[in-house]
């Protein structure tokens, strides 16, 4: 019960007792290290699949109660068994390839959507010593494996030979570019405070005030980029199914299909956890307050708070259109984002 | 510089937005819309050719397949139009159910368009809140006629039955809440940014362009035009109840359109009202014995009765040779049914002039402007069209 | 024309209250199968024939349903029964034609057609569709659902 709170003892441990259980038995140290990678990357897929189902089915539940309906309620208590009944029919679906795609293309595309989404997993910060690799670089890696992720939204809807898939991925490019500006620089207020860019750092340097209290504007800065860049409603135009049918998916089905949704997921909440981290103390307790829940908890907790409010905003607000997408991305983040980081400089040199 | 081209897109039959079975060829530069070819008759059932193969009686039910939100106001203009064919005077009470389920109607016409149309241009949410109020108004129908949509609610001369117990209550109970129901979608849209953004200055067509495109009802008042049949030739009893004619702010835009068919729920709630304190008694079907088929009581009991009963549905009445025609403001616009008779007991022609159909022709006007694919979106949803009734 | 940014902002907020608020209504949905939706007394669901007091058809062959009715779905055979009365032989309604509009109720002089409250009449045929003479006399089946 401890470990759960001294998480990084825990690793040791483990990595002790491994290491030790090596040396007992003569195997060599390139096998503990290809098990332990095996392991670790079960452990995050894992992870991905049965989170996005539970986010899948939180989605549809809080879009319901919102709309003062129930939702799915057949499979399971309350319907709790639905996506993964959604998602057994998804795989065992014919396999459909349109005539008039491209097919390597259409093949490849939710591959490449869907790997950066989980190469994501690898910086976020569980819990002390908690995390795949906490790279130096964490931050910059976080924001150069997001950006991957549209070149297969732009193969999808390219290789489809379908007008409205093309439309949703010229969309898609034009969104993702000029979000991915607004995001570094409402992300930059923080490593400036914060000094690093590993993510443990950053963590660390909030443990005794959050710097949503120091950021309030980089945190909503942050909030819209973030919606704009995993493709959500009110920002969702990519997929605007009113206006392109499903945008870049409409002709993709069965495996193919849940592949681009798993990843749609899993983006999300790589971007809400990654909002804990920088803004909301990671996986710190409330400042001043005795530590009452593990640390990972604390970390599920305010990311799922974030992907609430994520949610909330999709079942809440109208799409906006793609000229005011842009508009709003130049003429109203970029600039507050500069004007968030000049005060923060100024604040710091002044101090 | 590379040649570049126009993208020709094709936006239904088959599409989440087009309301129907609507096809409109786009032509695309990038995303601004450089011309619109909107195709209709993918739905076309003849409608009006199967007019003149009833009897004037046993058109009613297909009525409601015109437009079939509005099942109700097709049954009544049908009525209406034939009443005047036969120069019939319907009673007050039937003409005051009459005006309380059109009216009712006509909110839930419009809850159906303000779910659509925001769904359209992506606010997901008010589109349950409005059926949830619109499943109150079709409990009411199913009340009174013993169909929640396709009512076939009206008989020429009045009522098929008179109002069962419990009606007026129910009635009573919706129009006390629907207005806060009303306030709770106007929170969710009126007034948020990105809703203005996307409505406002979108699909203008001016005052003059409206009346000439034959646009009607809440399009062309959107406009700024205050025309109303329910006022301009009142019909039923609309001339003794009180309501405004809303008019939006006078741009002619989608976000006009929108305030006017809010606006209009509103007043359909306060004309519900009225009616309902006022409704007198009396018969609720004309006693025209060679029209009318007698009681079912009498037929039961009386020889001349079942005769009288026999001939009218075997033959059906024969009015005179006569041309009429009678409009109504239907939830979408002017409603009209143009009947040619020639004596006999069938319609030698009978044209429906739906709203839909001369509100959908301006869209032309309103697309010009460099407006987008997600615009087109937001005006068709304005302009509140069923397929039904433009193809008939 | 562009509103107030701090108006804006508060219809923003006001727009998520909308929504947040909502999460603590009871839903308004019925779970279908499970539970039922009670129809109202004049509800026009599956067409039935009557029995008069003394437990014979009411029916007498008089053909006015059939007349009557827009789109010709019903389809009534008369012939001569033995003590030289006439006969309903066969009285088929096609209910995939059927318009529910209650216009055979209203135009039977014999009371002999009615309307019921069944509304589940999917089949997996177009001959389940057509409802015999003895499907018509016989209180329609509600249909049962496990669980």
């Amino acid at each position: 019960m401890e470990l759960l709170f001294n998480t990084q003892e825990l690793i040791d441990r483990i990595y002790v007792f491994l290491t030790n259980l090596c040396l007992d038995y003569d195997i060599p140290f390139w096998v503990l290290t290809v098990v332990i990678m095996a392991v670790v990357a079960g452990i995050v897929a894992g992870f991905v699949a049965v989170n996005t189902m539970m986010l899948v089915l939180a989605e549809r539940k809080v879009a319901a109660h919102m709309q003062d309906r129930l939702g799915p309620m057949r499979v399971g208590f309350h319907g709790i068994l639905q996506t993964v009944a959604d998602a057994i029919k998804l795989v065992l679906k014919e396999n459909l390839m349109p005539k008039a795609a491209d097919r390597v293309m259409f093949f490849l595309a939710p591959i490449i959507v869907f790997a950066p989404a989980m190469m994501a997993y690898v910086i976020l910060p569980w819990s002390p010593g908690i995390i795949v690799k906490d790279l130096n670089l964490g931050v910059l890696y976080l924001l150069a494996v997001g950006s991957i992720g549209i070149i297969g939204i732009i193969m999808a809807g390219w290789s489809s030979g379908n007008k409205y898939s093309l439309l949703g991925g010229m969309r898609s490019a034009a969104q993702v570019v000029s979000y991915e500006v607004a995001m570094v620089l409402s992300i930059l207020g923080v490593i400036m405070i914060a000094g690093s860019l590993k993510m443990g750092d950053i963590v660390e340097s909030q443990k005794n005030i959050w710097y949503i209290c120091f950021q309030p504007l980089g945190f909503l800065l942050y909030l819209m980029a973030a919606t704009a860049e995993c493709n959500r409603a009110p920002f969702d135009i990519p997929e605007a199914e009113s206006e392109l049918v499903a945008g870049f998916h409409t002709e993709y089905g069965g495996i193919k299909f849940a592949m681009f949704f798993l990843a749609e997921y899993a983006n999300i909440f790589v971007v809400s956890a990654v909002c804990t981290t920088l803004f909301l103390g990671g996986w710190q307790g409330i400042p001043g307050l005795p530590i009452i829940l593990p640390p990972i908890l604390w970390f599920l907790i305010k990311t799922y708070a974030i992907v609430f409010i994520f949610m909330w905003f999709r079942w809440t607000y109208p799409r906006v259109r793609v000229d005011q997408l842009m508009t709003f991305g130049w003429k109203f983040l970029v600039p507050l984002g500069f004007i968030n980081i000049l005060i923060t400089g100024l604040v710091m040199v002044i101090k | 510089m590379p040649e570049t081209q126009e993208m020709i897109i094709n936006m239904g039959p088959q599409h989440p937005s087009t309301h129907g079975v609507l096809r409109l060829v786009l032509n695309l530069d990038g995303e601004i819309i450089t011309k619109v070819t909107p195709d209709i008759g993918y739905l076309h059932r003849g409608i009006e050719k199967l007019a003149e193969d009833m009897t004037y009686a046993q058109f009613l039910p297909v009525t409601d397949r015109l437009d079939y939100l509005a099942a109700v106001s097709n049954n009544l203009a049908y009525c209406l139009a034939v009443e005047k064919l036969l120069g019939l005077e319907v009673p007050k009470r039937a003409s005051y159910i009459r005006v309380i389920l059109t009216e009712l109607n006509r909110i839930a016409s419009h809850l159906v368009w303000i779910g659509t149309h925001a769904l359209d241009i992506g606010a997901y949410t008010p589109f349950l809140y409005a059926f949830r109020e619109r499943e109150a108004i079709l409990d009411i129908y199913e009340l009174f006629c013993g169909a929640r949509f396709t009512t076939s609610c009206f008989r020429i001369g009045g009522l098929p039955q008179d109002i069962p117990a419990g009606f007026v209550e129910k009635v009573e109970k919706f129009v006390k809440i629907f207005p806060k129901k009303v306030d709770e979608y106007e929170a969710l849209l009126t007034k948020n940014e990105i809703w203005l953004r996307r409505t406002q200055f979108v699909g203008i067509i001016s005052a003059e362009d409206g009346i000439n495109y034959s646009l009607s009802g809440p399009s062309l008042r959107g406009s700024g035009v205050k025309w109303d049949i329910r006022k301009a030739e009142p019909y039923c009893v609309y001339d003794e109840l009180e309501f405004d004619i809303p008019t939006g702010r006078g741009v002619g835009d989608v976000y006009d359109r929108y305030l006017v068919r809010m606006e209009e729920m509103r007043q359909s709630c306060k004309i519900v009202k009225q009616a309902i304190a006022k409704i007198p008694g009396g018969d609720f079907i004309a006693n025209a014995a060679k029209i009318v088929p007698p009681p079912k009581e009498r037929v039961l009991t009386d020889i001349e009765a079942l005769i009288h009963h026999f001939k009218l549905v075997v033959e059906g009445f024969k009015p005179p040779k006569k041309e009429v025609y009678a409009c109504i403001e239907a939830p979408k616009g002017e409603l009209g049914f143009y009947i040619v008779s020639d004596g006999s007991n069938k319609p030698y022609r009978l044209k429906i002039r739906p709203p839909s159909f001369a509100n959908l022709q301006s869209i032309y006007k309103m697309i010009e402007g460099g407006m987008m694919v997600a615009d087109v979106v937001a005006i068709i949803g304005s302009l509140d069209i069923v397929l039904g009734e433009i193809d008939r | 024309m562009r509103q107030n940014i701090i108006i804006s902002i508060i219809e923003l907020i006001r727009g998520l209250a909308v929504t947040c608020w909502h999460l603590f209504v009871p839903s308004v949905t019925l779970q279908y199968p499970r539970q039922r939706w009670t129809v109202a007394n004049r509800y026009r669901g599956l067409e039935r024939l009557l029995l008069n007091e003394e437990g014979k058809e009411r029916c007498v062959g008089c053909c006015l349903c059939a007349r009557i009715c827009p789109s010709r779905a019903i389809k009534i055979v008369t012939g001569e029964g033995e003590d030289y009365n006439k006969e309903v032989i066969s009285f088929e309604i096609d209910i995939a034609r059927c318009l529910f509009c209650g216009l055979c109720v209203e135009a039977c002089p014999k009371n002999a057609l009615t309307m019921t409250g069944e509304y589940e009449l999917a089949c997996y045929n177009r001959a389940g569709m057509i409802y015999t003479k003895e499907g018509l006399y016989k209180s329609p089946e509600v249909t049962k659902y496990k669980k």
